[in-house]
């Protein structure tokens, strides 16, 4: 176990090194979520007067989704970095050391989250200047971050799976750009469950993005029901387990093809 | 340091078969052994199925038949145990461009556990060896190519592993980075008594290095030996005469008659190409021409090739080799 930690510590530096030598990598990241946010947050104000909101704040109420949108945009070119080290040829050193494959995914995820942590920092300030008033304390924020941080490792392991399937950037970022945006309109990111058509309400019970939102969204609230957010939480931790456990078997199914 | 029995073979591959998808049939049934200690050559035409040994034998890819074993454990079965005893160093460069050049050397000791002041000094010891001083603190990509294949060999070899892997190491390096290239295998194979595998389509490589060789097409081996016992089987020289045009009619006949030459071993005929096996080139050429003109063939070249690795490839996979 010491030695997984260590070595995904020791494989993720490669990717950590440069973006802090090239700090604005962070930077240029960080501005997107801010245009979501001004734009949604701006566009939709008024929504909240439509009876079924629970706050007056559609800042307030778009925070989880936001950060968890972030998350996905960020999560899918995970599958970049893997192909780079497959066209290099470093992917293939890398299959023949001593080391447990898992080492090869979880190293990919320490620099996503180095990055998210960032950028969630930006949205959440930004959300505060924007009138959003939410009682957080030190573990709320935790778990409030930690559960999109899971949909993220979720996601970029199905991207780092799909790199290696299809080993193309093109079919790669197609595929999850054709799921991402469509999956978080099916979901109580912008609009909640009870003023949806009653299809997208079904959808969204077995959207695993929604269950993100409303575990993050439930730690917000003034009243936190823990229920909803360890059923949430758990959810997205065990679909973060079989997309990684679907990014294990695609060494295989790579391994056969070379 | 484990004392190898010089008897002992630290690889054996046992009838492999490897197809791709897109039916490339790339292994149909390959098999040889490897002695402890000894450097053995691959030498094979491009898509001949060295570099795909090479990756069944490391354990990055998987064969559909057949058995492989490094230091007595099975490619497919025990691969982290196969993974633990060897290095190697693929066609391509597997360095990280994102990193220094000893950020890498250090990425790679780290994967084979190791660490902590004995890591850091055999990464000196290595970037001292391969001359990188200068360069070990800058990123990769400024490195030349030659810079990056000794990286590669360098970390192919940081944690001393017992048999190294070399799937054309010198391809695209310069003269003078080539036989440094080759003074360092031979080193690390007589000194530190490494068992090597070494494919290469450099003749002149294999006869220099390998203490014995395997020539493979179609994924086969068609002949092994030594390289001076291949050389002396052929026990002449090859003649190879080209003619001006096309007499395919009379081909049988003018392979009858240069047949019944004296000095003359085996003749065949392909195209406007004729090649005879002979004992004695230089002395023997002038009779052959002087029969080939009686029979009314015009020759537009002749040449006299003395035994070597060429010849000896020509004769079993029929083709030139290519570069």
């Amino acid at each position: 176990m010491k030695k997984v930690l260590n070595d995904t510590w020791y494989m993720a530096l490669r990717r950590i090194r440069p973006t802090f030598r090239q700090p604005m990598t962070i930077v240029m990241s960080m501005v997107q979520p801010i245009i979501w946010l001004l734009l949604f947050g701006n566009l939709f104000k008024g929504i909240v007067e439509v009876p079924g909101f629970s706050t007056d704040s559609y800042v307030e109420y778009i925070l989880p989704g936001m950060i968890v949108m972030n998350t996905l945009f960020i999560g899918i070119y995970t599958g970049m970095g893997t192909l780079n080290d497959i066209n290099s040829g470093v992917m293939e050193r890398f299959l023949i050391v001593p080391i447990n494959k898992i080492i090869i995914i979880l190293s990919e995820l320490v620099q996503l989250i180095i990055l998210l942590l960032a950028q969630f920092i930006i949205i959440i300030l930004l959300a505060i200047i924007m009138g959003a008033k939410f009682s957080l304390n030190f573990y709320s924020i935790i778990i409030f971050l930690t559960i999109p941080i899971l949909l993220g490792l979720a996601v970029s392991a199905l991207s780092i799976s799909l790199a290696l399937i299809t080993r193309k950037h093109e079919a790669m970022i197609t595929a999850l750009q054709f799921f991402t945006l469509p999956l978080m309109f099916l979901s109580s990111a912008f609009m909640p469950r009870e003023l949806m058509p009653a299809w997208i309400r079904t959808i969204s019970i077995i959207n695993p993005i929604d269950w993100a939102i409303l575990g993050a969204r439930e730690v917000l609230s003034s009243q936190i029901y823990w229920m909803d957010v360890i059923t949430n939480g758990t959810l997205v931790l065990l679909f973060g387990v079989i997309c990684i456990l679907i990014s294990l078997r695609s060494f295989k199914t790579f391994q056969r093809s070379i | 340091m484990v004392l190898k029995d010089e008897k002992k073979y630290d690889i054996e591959v046992n009838d492999l078969v490897k197809t791709y998808k897109g039916s490339i049939n790339a292994l149909a049934g390959l098999s040889f052994s490897i002695r402890s200690g000894t450097i053995y050559g691959l030498l094979g035409p491009n898509g001949a199925g060295k570099s795909t040994t090479v990756k069944i034998l490391t354990t990055l890819s998987i064969p559909d038949s057949g058995e492989a074993k490094v230091l007595g454990f099975n490619v497919i079965s025990q691969p982290d145990k196969v993974r633990s005893v060897i290095g190697c160093v693929s066609q391509r460069s597997g360095v990280c461009f994102e990193s220094t050049g000893r950020e890498n050397l250090t990425l790679q000791g780290q994967l084979h556990g190791m660490g902590g002041k004995k890591l850091n000094d055999r990464v000196d010891e290595l970037i001292n060896i391969f001359k990188l001083n200068e360069a070990a603190n800058r990123s990769t990509l400024t490195y030349s190519g030659g810079m990056l294949r000794k990286l590669d060999i360098a970390m192919g070899i940081i944690h001393n592993p017992q048999i190294l892997f070399l799937d054309e190491p010198t391809t695209g390096l310069d003269p003078e980075a080539r036989s440094a290239l080759w003074g360092l295998i031979t080193d690390l194979s007589k000194m530190e008594k490494i068992t090597i595998l070494l494919t290469s389509h450099y003749l002149d490589e294999i006869d220099r290095l390998a203490d014995c060789l395997a020539i493979i097409d179609e994924g086969k081996v068609v002949v092994e030996g030594s390289p001076k016992q291949l050389k002396e089987e052929l026990k002449g020289d090859i003649i190879k005469v080209e003619f001006q045009k096309h007499y395919s009619n009379n081909n049988a006949h003018i392979k009858n008659i240069l047949q019944e030459q004296q000095g003359v071993k085996e003749v065949e005929v392909k195209g406007r190409e004729v090649m005879l096996q002979v004992s004695n080139g230089s002395t023997i050429l002038p009779n052959i021409l002087q029969l080939i003109q009686s029979l009314s063939v015009e020759v537009l070249s002749v040449e006299v090739i003395p035994p070597s690795l060429d010849v000896v490839y020509l004769k079993y996979t029929g083709k030139s080799i290519e570069i």
